[in-house]
């Protein structure tokens, strides 16, 4: 399987994440992961409630925590083009 | 131009006059419906994530314009630390929706204070500091220009203001027990000044600070003056080393012993048994000693129906001692009793602990995350 796409939103506040996540995603063919790496805790739940709001185009296929080359710890979201 | 940014404070004294705006919260459901702003009298809120506006922009737009009908006026946009809200209000604000946005957030909104003086007899002077978000009490009292500060949070400059509006000069600190909801600033700020910091040895045997041990039942001296009429009295079971001090003969400050309408946790420590027996005596025994017409001043309030004409959140030693089983019910049956109610303790409990002790730090955005929401120290069923 190739490497997902990867958006790395480390550092940067909210709504920037998810508005930067979609736009990326929108550009990718459907069926295509995009891996969004944060640093927001709040993002965990924001990027829930975004998948949701239109769940016939997008999928969350998961969510992990992490921690990056700065010692930050990092949250990261698996969304799924659906169509 | 109308204003497009509005602070807690100013927020707050509109909601207090009863000219609260409509608000709307941008953040996600599980956060509002965990804690938001609340008034005297319910609010015109309306929870509409800010992704919605992102996603389907037309069709959040339109459900605002239909909350808002013909109002007019400004609407105030709140997320979590101020970001989305501006970013949805700018949205709106494009669309000749008026909306103003409360600049840091739900996290400024949880931090900022309002002081208000508490009347004493003559000789002494008291102010209650209120964290009106999160429903935090904390004190300053003074006897001439001497002054101490009971359970600061970490706002500290909050009691500088206070301090020098007054021309007070603070001699001590003192916490009435180790606070587990929130972040202590009580060793910033005694650090800061100079001066001791005072509370019981049993629950700061293990502070990584010096901490001068509170007396029982004495006079509490600061370096060896003793300007307060302040006494200190030992009243364990919400923790090992709750105390609570006498103001004056008049004024009890009770920390989390005592609240307007009832007592304190015992089981926030894994100890549930051994604590609500330490807390059955101190109610019956050692608070229950005391005047009933003593006003309670608590280091929580759990909701606005506690407040006092002049602002102050304050109840009557009496009145709340009967709320609570401990007078009507037998040590055995209390403890048996507090046991069935016990519950967990919110996870970042054993991190605010440490953090209070000076054995952990955090940055600034883990704290806003570790006091998230209102406080649960108080026993929900009394």
């Amino acid at each position: 399987m190739p490497e997902p796409r990867t958006l790395d939103a480390s550092g940067l506040k909210c709504p920037v994440p998810i508005v930067r996540a979609k736009k990326e995603i929108d550009s990718l063919p459907v069926g295509e992961v995009l891996r969004v790496i944060a640093t927001d805790p709040g993002s965990v739940l924001d990027f829930q409630g975004w998948v949701k709001t239109n769940p016939s185009k997008y999928e969350l296929v998961g969510q992990e925590q992490g921690r990056d080359a700065q010692a930050r710890t990092t949250y990261i979201h698996l969304v799924r083009r659906k169509a | 131009m109308a204003e497009t940014l509005t602070t807690p404070a100013a927020l707050y004294a509109r909601i207090e006059a009863g000219d609260g705006p409509p608000i709307l919260d941008v953040r996600n459901r599980d956060e509002f419906a965990r804690w938001r702003i609340e008034g005297p009298t319910p609010l015109d809120i309306l929870n509409l994530p800010y992704f919605d506006f992102i996603e389907q922009e037309t069709e959040a737009l339109a459900q605002v314009q239909a909350w808002i009908g013909g109002r007019t006026g400004s609407l105030v946009a709140v997320c979590a630390k101020g970001d989305s809200s501006a970013f949805v209000a700018e949205v709106l604000r494009h669309h000749d929706v008026a909306t103003t946005n409360l600049e840091g957030g739900m996290a400024a909104w949880g931090m900022a204070t309002i002081a208000h003086p508490i009347p004493v007899s003559v000789g002494v002077r008291a102010w209650q500091i209120l964290r009106f978000g999160r429903g935090c009490l904390s004190y300053v009292v003074a006897a001439g220009r001497d002054a101490v500060v009971v359970d600061p949070h970490r706002a500290v400059d909050d009691y500088r203001k206070v301090l020098d509006a007054e021309g007070l000069i603070l001699r001590a600190v003192l916490d009435t027990h180790l606070h587990a909801d929130h972040v202590s600033g009580a060793w910033a700020l005694a650090a800061a000044a100079g001066v001791p910091y005072l509370a019981s040895a049993g629950d700061f045997a293990e502070a990584a600070f010096p901490v001068e041990p509170t007396p029982d039942d004495a006079r509490v001296t600061i370096g060896g003056l003793s300007v307060l009429p302040l006494v200190s009295l030992h009243t364990p079971g919400h923790t090992p080393g709750s105390t609570s001090f006498l103001v004056n003969d008049a004024l009890l400050l009770t920390g989390d012993t005592v609240f307007v309408e009832g007592v304190g946790r015992p089981d926030l420590g894994g100890r549930t048994a051994e604590w609500a027996r330490e807390l059955y005596r101190t109610l019956r025994d050692r608070l229950g000693g005391l005047a009933p017409d003593l006003s309670v001043f608590p280091a929580h309030s759990s909701g606005r129906h506690e407040r006092r004409a002049d602002g102050t959140v304050a109840g009557r030693l009496g009145t709340a001692l009967q709320a609570s089983q401990a007078l009507r019910l037998n040590e055995g049956d209390f403890v048996r009793a507090a046991a069935e109610e016990a519950g967990g303790a919110p996870p970042a409990y054993a991190t605010v602990r440490a953090i209070n002790l000076g054995r952990a730090t955090a940055g600034e955005e883990e704290l806003v995350e570790l006091e998230l929401g209102k406080n649960e120290c108080a026993l929900s069923r009394h």
